[in-house]
């Protein structure tokens, strides 16, 4: 009913003295989740880069078909706002003097969609790469529509090189959180760290467009997801008992993300809750640790209480359990969701260990972790990431994870296995079999 | 609203929203707002009829949560082993160790009157001499914000209230938050959030030695100016020189009554 449903995978048996508690949460929302919290007005900013390097290999013409093609994407109703950034951000649409016209926005409608298709047009590459500009400019549109769904795609082919790196690092602590922003990187001279940091910062997501000619497409599947957001700001609210301490919070899929420094006081002083931004009709899964206190043999008790919080009302909870048990057979047991999951960020942590180590020419350490990595992506069936990490080693066998360091690897793939590796798959089979997703 | 097996009000029926144990059959002796999701749990595991086991059960006296596995009824004093209430202490002509005030090495007359507490509820007991006297302190308030601490949301009072002054009456001392029905001997009022309904206990021993025991409180209990957080549930050598704090923002000092 609340349109939100929440599972918790964990063994609940600890063996006598046991203390750690580990589980996974995955919270699905359906599609009656917008309509069950009524719904929120959305503000899509785009943010096109329009430095000089968008001239390279016709970038800039790709870029204004594939803005096309987003805008084409907008639902009616929903503010929109093009901006185009260089050392400064430029509002490419809508001008002040369109009819509808809100803090740098317009709702869009057949009519506001053809102006900025014509307005698109205009937009040149020229300038340079000052992104906390862009960052400002984002937020002071947001700010106009307090309440609202926040989305902001911005998309750049280079470094953020035309200011300090301490100007980027203030706007993101300026406005971490007020809106959620997916960042794109066009061609192999843009900085993984960077938009990275920006993603985490505004709880979103960062990715390669190798080629110019896949923005388009790209754009469009950006804008799909972010149309299907309906709820502007979901929760985990995460309670534990006296006594206990809150290992992790992790998001581990989709995406494998680190929750637990983004804890926010929750209304008690044993609560905390984790922001997860908006969410659309979707699964997420969690891996959550807890330490508890323990009890004696035969004593149940609850580790951990987490629900989902929408407009600061919990509506939907999951409960994670312990039990002391001195039957071996049930305490050894490690549930297969968390087993999966233990796995998976693993294997990120392998990726980015080797691949850490290669740009620091210790090619030992490298060929050991991104060995380890093929192996474990081989045994979790992690097929995209196999054929990944094939790009940038040579993989002579998988299973005992055997490899050798391609000499000369594309900075593509390279940059592609990093933004790419904390991607994971799912432990359970699409819910209607192979079809479903 | 339910009461936990240890004795924590928790507003979740299934389990307990402070120290996560399992609510079961105490869920049964709650009022009948905890009723359905109360029945639901406990199944059939606990039929009609069935008395709770005395073990896990509240007081059968005054009807307090037993904490634990504790012996004797925080509230009342009763004997869960015998089903007996305390008696009172046997009057000595001499006290053996007279209660000696480790700052002044003054030693108080008021000894005697600890060995003369009768065996009358605490209300009317006479006074032993000490006096338990609460601050709010913005210092402790101020270490307590911020990152979660414990003192987030929980507003330093504003005006300031003046020290309040409870004189003790019974040798073991109850120190708590009042809500509802729960009245502990040191009082620290409802403003403090931080502190829990039963925070800890303050008794003096009949050699004249001070313990301090926190009941597994929610926030903990720290003492002496270094602020050392009371191991849960063990009875500790207090010296009642030293500052007790809790809570958001409250601090609770002992004060010998100085004698006429």
């Amino acid at each position: 009913m609340s349109g939100f449903n929440v599972q918790v995978f964990s063994n609940e048996y600890l063996p006598p003295g046991g203390t750690e508690v580990h589980a996974v949460v995955t919270v699905r929302a359906d599609g009656s989740a917008a309509s069950a919290t009524g719904g929120n007005e959305a503000i899509e900013v785009l943010v096109l880069d329009s430095s000089g390097s968008m001239q390279t290999d016709g970038r800039i013409y790709e870029a204004r078909r594939a803005l096309a093609a987003a805008v084409s994407q907008i639902r009616d109703g929903v503010w929109f706002s093009i901006v185009a950034g260089t050392e400064a951000a430029h509002l490419v649409y809508p001008h002040a003097q369109v009819k509808g016209y809100h803090s740098g926005a317009v709702r869009a409608d057949a009519s506001t969609r053809g102006q900025a298709l014509e307005a698109i047009k205009q937009v040149r590459a020229d300038g340079g790469t000052a992104i906390s500009t862009w960052l400002d400019a984002a937020a002071g549109i947001v700010n106009g529509f307090p309440g609202a769904i926040h989305h902001v795609l911005l998309v750049t082919d280079g470094k953020n090189e035309s200011e300090p790196p301490a100007a980027l690092h203030a706007a993101l602590a300026r406005y971490q959180g007020l809106y959620q922003v997916d960042c794109r990187g066009v061609g192999a001279n843009w900085s993984v760290p960077e938009l990275r940091s920006i993603a985490q910062a505004f709880l979103g997501t960062v990715d390669i467009i190798p080629q110019p000619q896949e923005m388009a497409e790209e754009f469009k599947a950006i804008m799909e997801a972010a149309m299907g957001k309906a709820i502007a700001s979901v929760e985990l609210r995460v309670w534990t008992p006296q006594h206990a301490e809150l290992i992790f919070v992790k998001q581990v899929a989709p995406v494998i993300e680190d929750l637990t420094a983004r804890a926010q006081p929750g209304p008690n002083p044993l609560t905390r809750d984790f922001p997860t931004g908006a969410w659309g009709a979707e699964e997420r899964d969690y891996h959550v640790a807890v330490r508890v206190k323990a009890a004696g043999v035969g004593e149940e008790m609850l580790a951990a209480r987490i629900s989902l919080v929408v407009n600061d009302t919990p509506i939907s909870q999951g409960l994670v359990k312990a039990m002391w048990s001195q039957d071996e057979q049930l305490t050894a047991r490690i549930n297969p969701e968390v087993a999966h999951y233990t796995g998976q960020q693993e294997l990120a942590a392998a990726i980015a260990d080797g691949l850490a180590a290669r740009q620091a020419g210790n090619d030992d350490e490298a060929t050991t972790k991104l060995g380890r990595a093929v192996q474990l992506a081989a045994a979790a069936g992690n097929d995209a990431t196999t054929k990944l990490l094939a790009q940038v080693v040579e993989i002579d066998n998988a299973e005992s994870g055997t490899v050798r360091l391609k000499r000369n690897a594309e900075a593509l793939d390279l940059m592609a296995l990093d933004t790419r590796s904390t991607k994971t798959t799912r432990v359970r089979p699409a819910g209607g079999g192979e079809g479903g997703a | 609203m339910s009461r936990c097996p240890n004795g924590h009000d928790s507003q979740a029926d299934d389990y307990c929203d402070t120290c996560g144990i399992l609510i079961g059959t105490a869920g049964a002796g709650t009022g009948a707002g905890a009723g359905v999701a109360a029945a639901a749990s406990l199944g059939a595991s606990t039929g009609a009829g069935v008395a709770p086991d005395v073990a896990a059960g509240d007081c059968q006296n005054c009807g307090a949560a037993r904490v634990g596995d504790e012996r004797f009824c925080e509230i009342c004093g009763l004997d869960f082993h015998t089903g007996r209430m305390p008696q009172p202490p046997v009057v000595s002509a001499q006290p053996a160790s007279p209660l000696v005030d480790p700052k002044t090495g003054t030693t108080h007359a008021a000894a005697v009157p600890v060995a003369a507490v009768p065996a009358a509820p605490a209300a009317l007991a006479a006074p032993i001499g000490w006096v338990a006297v609460l601050h709010c302190d913005r210092d402790w308030w101020q270490h307590n914000t911020g990152a979660g601490g414990v003192a987030d949301g929980v507003p330093y009072p504003d005006p300031e209230p003046a020290p309040r002054r409870v004189e003790l009456r019974a040798s073991a001392n109850l120190i708590g938050r009042t809500s509802g029905s729960a009245v502990a001997d040191i009082d620290c009022g409802s403003a403090d959030t931080g502190v829990s309904r039963r925070h800890a206990r303050l008794s003096l021993g009949a050699a004249g030695t001070w313990t301090l025991s926190d009941l597994g409180s929610t926030n903990g209990t720290f003492v002496g100016e270094a602020s050392t957080k009371l191991v849960a549930q063990a009875d500790t050598a207090f010296d009642p020189s030293e500052p007790i704090r809790i809570g958001a923002f409250t601090v609770l000092r002992l004060e010998p009554v100085e004698p006429d």
